[in-house]
């Protein structure tokens, strides 16, 4: 029921947009964006994946449980770490490197910011994945348990 | 000493986790070891005896949690062992001695029973705790632990148990939710949580929070000591193995209330209405627990009504708060807890032996078991206060203690004994005396062990009052906060007074009372104001007002939940707008474009309206959305208008995955529908705009945004500050939703999951909120 011109968009689209979400995510301190911001544009990209063939195509996102666990100790470290050396949670260090000649701001701030982008992909993921298979189990997939998209199997 | 505090209670742990792998190799015989255990940590305690009943406490302490209750507040583990502790200890240690061994023969052969072990271990402990504490938080700790492993043992007893466990869990949880009140009430006012401390603060007596703490504590004690009107969780509580009830409901847990009701008394002495309030339930309790036990059938029934009675006695005299009714307060918790044990420990061997507790078919029994019936006699004496056994003395005491306050209060507090010295010959003649040939057999004397030896402490200790004489003495000092050390000469013989006339009145009326009602074997019905239904109704009340509440929430309808959600949320934020409003004609006005924006977006809606098509209707909802977006550019917030446009493009795609399972067009709807729908949707828009209207006029500046603005780049090295608020200021805020977001994801998995579960199995019944 897909059609090749939905199909060819999206393909196209999904780099780019990726792309996209990662540079907004990391200039989110200092201007418009951040990691919300960030997943939401990650999200746009799945979610136009689901609308065609999930299965094909570029750059397959990782299931929910993955993105949630994983979002969730990025985010984790970053405010308890602090801790390790002495500080207060959630202090934030900065440091500005030169690749290439260009000064490029970073701050630690960004990682808890991934987590955030991580954990809103991760929900994403999860509800896309749970409204892709209305059916599932009752009709056509009675005997490959789907996977809702936590990675794990029943 | 000091530091044998800790170790007691750390002993009794390890015991507790030395159980599971001996009951595998010793099997049933382990109860004597882990009642050795006991007597070893008591022994443990014993070096220091002197010195504490001299007034010199054994303390331990250590911080906790450091500032818990603001600088220096810091809530401490610390332990003091005087003479009040210093009894009850004695109690629950040698008491819980004899229990644990008891258990031996009380489990049958061949069998194990790890579960009820090491919960009566860690309950030692628990109440060792509580006794020890002297810090509030700890003893409300230790209060609560016991409260849980009540549950716990009562419980194990599978399905018969799981009513009258929950039963006593709600009261005497709700006693301790009282409790942490009161206590922080308490803390408060003295600014401290030791307790020591808290008892001699002068701004405790004098502080305006006195009468709510007493109110509280009252109600603490009253729950967990079975006083009127929460008496009827005890008599549930008897579903439980008699270990468990003579450990838990008989000699110690139901005592923590009259432990605290002791401890408080420097406190509850400066509460006006305490004494005559506490007296007068105190001896309500005796009063219908006296009744209770004279109508009861089964044996173990009895002795729980005989318990509250006894309590709301000691309860009664405690409360009378001068040092003679301290010390014969104690006096008789410590009789009560002798012939109490033995009582019930006696009652679970002829249980064992004859297979009934019916006093319908026992009677009799001094033919098939004498020497059972010789430990029941000796206990029943001493419960109904026969010379020279320990209840005698003790009851002379309080008798004593009540008429030093009023004689006429001895009166009537010498009828409630009626009752007493009652239900004792009931018990006693209805099963062990009488026509009946009795029925079973003698139980072997490693089984009578136990019974008979608490019964001895009540004869031996009448009889030889020397060393009891200075243990209350001590234990009454020390709970009255008594300047000098208080000696209550305890004896049998105090000559021809009027304590031993009432005494002996009780005595004579008692068997008059036992010959006229008490030997009758009538079975009563529930009446009306049979407390466990009365709290099973009040139980389902509360249950059905949750479920009440909660129903619209667990609509299957989308349209339920969504409504009243969104009226709350609409509702609320009105609210705000309301008294937060500013100016609206202030609002300056933006390029004429916008006007433009708003003629497409109310054109795009107005077709919305009119088209049948699912994915048609989804797109122009979208097209509405990225209007809007237009609309924050113009008003350059180029933060929002990325948001708007992504979660615009997002929630259009997910619509029409939502749809992609649903027929192309809408269904037609009834024009009553359509009406209902359309009332909401013009008011909900209305209402969305005039929340804009009375937020959106200029506002002076926040201190708070200027302090964002000014640090932001300074503190988190970004300059978006929307972002830094977000990821810096603010991150544990951002942590906090972002936990909220995984679970509301692991929720939808778990929903739909549980749909393709349901659908497989056959059965898709969503699982009721029924407890």
């Amino acid at each position: 029921m897909t059609s090749p011109l939905l199909r060819l968009t999206t393909h196209a689209l999904i780099v780019p947009l990726v792309l996209l979400g990662v540079y907004l995510l990391w200039r989110g301190h200092n201007e418009p964006g951040g990691g919300f911001i960030a997943a939401l544009v990650f999200g746009v990209a799945l979610a136009l994946r689901a609308l065609t063939d999930p299965t094909e195509g570029p750059l397959r996102f990782p299931p929910a449980g993955i993105l949630l666990g994983g979002g969730m100790m990025v985010a984790l470290a970053a405010v308890v770490g602090p801790l390790l050396v002495g500080d207060p949670l959630l202090t934030s260090y900065e440091a500005h490197v030169y690749p290439f000649g260009i000064d490029v701001h970073l701050s630690s701030s960004l990682v808890f910011d991934t987590g955030v982008a991580l954990i809103v992909v991760g929900l994403l993921r999860g509800v896309i994945d749970a409204l892709e298979h209305p059916d599932v189990g009752g009709t056509e997939d009675e005997d490959e348990p789907v996977d809702a998209g936590l990675g794990v199997r029943p | 000493v000091t530091s044998t505090l800790p170790l007691a209670l750390a002993s009794l742990l390890v015991v507790a986790c030395l159980i599971p792998p001996l009951t595998r190799a010793l099997g049933r015989d382990v109860g004597w070891l882990v009642g050795a255990a006991f007597a070893a940590v008591l022994a443990l305690l014993l070096p220091g005896v002197d010195a504490v009943l001299h007034g010199e406490a054994a303390t331990w302490s250590t911080v906790w949690v450091a500032d818990l209750f603001g600088p220096g507040g810091d809530a401490r583990l610390a332990l003091k062992l005087d003479g009040l502790a210093l009894l009850f200890a004695i109690v629950v240690l040698g008491i819980g001695a004899l229990v644990l061994a008891y258990t031996a023969r009380y489990t049958a052969k061949g069998e194990r029973d790890t579960r009820t072990l090491v919960l009566l271990t860690v309950f030692a402990a628990a109440m060792l705790t509580l006794v020890l504490a002297d810090d509030v938080v700890l003893l409300y700790v230790g209060w609560e632990l016991t409260s849980v492993v009540s549950f716990l043992l009562i419980a194990g007893d599978g399905v018969a148990g799981s009513t009258p466990a929950r039963r006593a869990f709600v009261v005497t949880a709700a006693g301790g939710l009282c409790l942490l009140a009161g206590l922080t009430l308490l803390a408060g006012a003295a600014g401290t949580t030791s307790l020591t401390e808290i008892l001699a603060s002068p701004e405790v007596a004098a502080s305006p929070v006195l009468p709510a703490v007493g109110v509280l504590v009252l109600l603490a004690i009253g729950t967990k000591s079975a006083l009127v009107p929460f008496g009827f969780w005890l008599r549930g509580a008897m579903v439980a193995p008699t270990p468990i009830s003579t450990y838990l409901h008989a000699a110690t847990m139901v005592k923590a209330g009259i432990y605290l009701l002791a401890r408080f008394t420097p406190i509850t002495v400066e509460i006006g209405w305490w004494t005559p309030v506490v007296v007068t339930l105190g001896l309500a309790t005796t009063v219908l627990g006296g009744i209770q036990a004279l109508r009861a059938i089964d044996l173990k029934s009895l002795l729980a009504g005989s318990t509250v009675s006894q309590l709301g006695f000691i309860a009664a005299t405690l409360a009378l708060g001068t040092d003679e009714a301290l010390a014969a307060g104690l006096l008789h918790t410590v009789a009560h807890a002798a012939f109490k044990a033995s009582l019930f420990t006696v009652t679970g061997v002829v249980d064992h032996e004859t297979g009934t507790r019916d006093l319908r078919q026992l009677g009799g029994l001094r033919r098939t078991m004498p020497v059972t019936t010789v430990i029941a006699t000796v206990a029943a004496l001493s419960m109904a206060g026969v010379p020279p056994f320990l209840g005698f003395v003790s009851k002379e005491a309080v008798l004593s203690s009540f008429h030093d306050v009023s004689p006429l209060l001895m009166i009537a507090v010498a009828l409630a004994a009626v009752l007493t010295a009652s239900y004792s010959l009931r018990f006693v003649m209805g099963a062990f005396y009488g026509p009946r040939d009795g029925i079973g057999h003698e139980a072997p004397a490693s089984f009578l062990f136990a019974p008979a030896a608490v019964a001895a402490i009540g004869l031996i200790a009448g009889l030889w009052l020397s060393p009891l004489d200075s243990l209350i003495g001590g234990a009454a000092t020390d709970a009255g906060a008594a300047s000098e050390p208080l000696h209550p000469h305890l004896t049998l013989w105090h000559g021809f007074v009027p304590p031993l006339f009432a005494s002996l009145a009780a005595l004579l009326g008692g068997v008059l009372a036992w010959w006229s009602l008490g030997r009758r074997e009538t079975v009563h019905p529930p009446g009306r104001f049979d407390g466990p239904a009365l709290f099973d109704r009040f139980n389902a009340r509360v249950l059905a007002t949750g479920a009440a509440v909660a129903k619209p929430f667990l609509a299957l309808r989308p349209v339920t939940q969504l409504s009243w959600i969104g009226a709350t949320v609409l509702g609320t934020v009105a609210a705000v707008a309301a008294a937060n409003r500013t100016d609206p004609s202030a609002i300056p006005n933006g390029p004429l474009a916008e006007w433009g924006v708003v003629v497409i977006a109310a054109f795009a809606l107005l077709v919305a309206t009119r088209v049948s098509s699912r994915l048609g209707t989804a797109a122009l909802i979208g097209g509405i959305g990225f209007l809007v977006t237009v609309f924050y550019v113009l008003r350059r917030a180029p933060d929002l208008a990325m948001t708007q446009l992504l979660i615009e493009a997002l929630s259009v795609v997910l619509i029409v995955l939502v749809f992609r399972g649903l027929p192309e067009e809408f269904g037609r709807s009834t024009r009553r529908r359509r009406i209902v729908s359309g009332v909401a949707a013009v008011a909900a828009g209305v209402m969305a705009m005039g929340v804009a209207a009375a937020l959106l006029g200029p506002r002076p500046e926040s201190e708070i945004s200027r302090y964002y603005l000014d640090l932001a780049k300074e503190e988190t090295g970004g300059s978006n500050v929307v972002n830094t608020i977000l990821v810096d200021f603010r991150g544990l805020d951002t942590m906090g939703e972002i936990v909220v977001l995984a679970v509301a994801c692991i929720g939808v998995y778990v929903v739909t999951r549980r749909r393709q579960h349901g659908a497989r199995g056959g059965g898709d019944t969503p699982r009721r909120q029924d407890r």
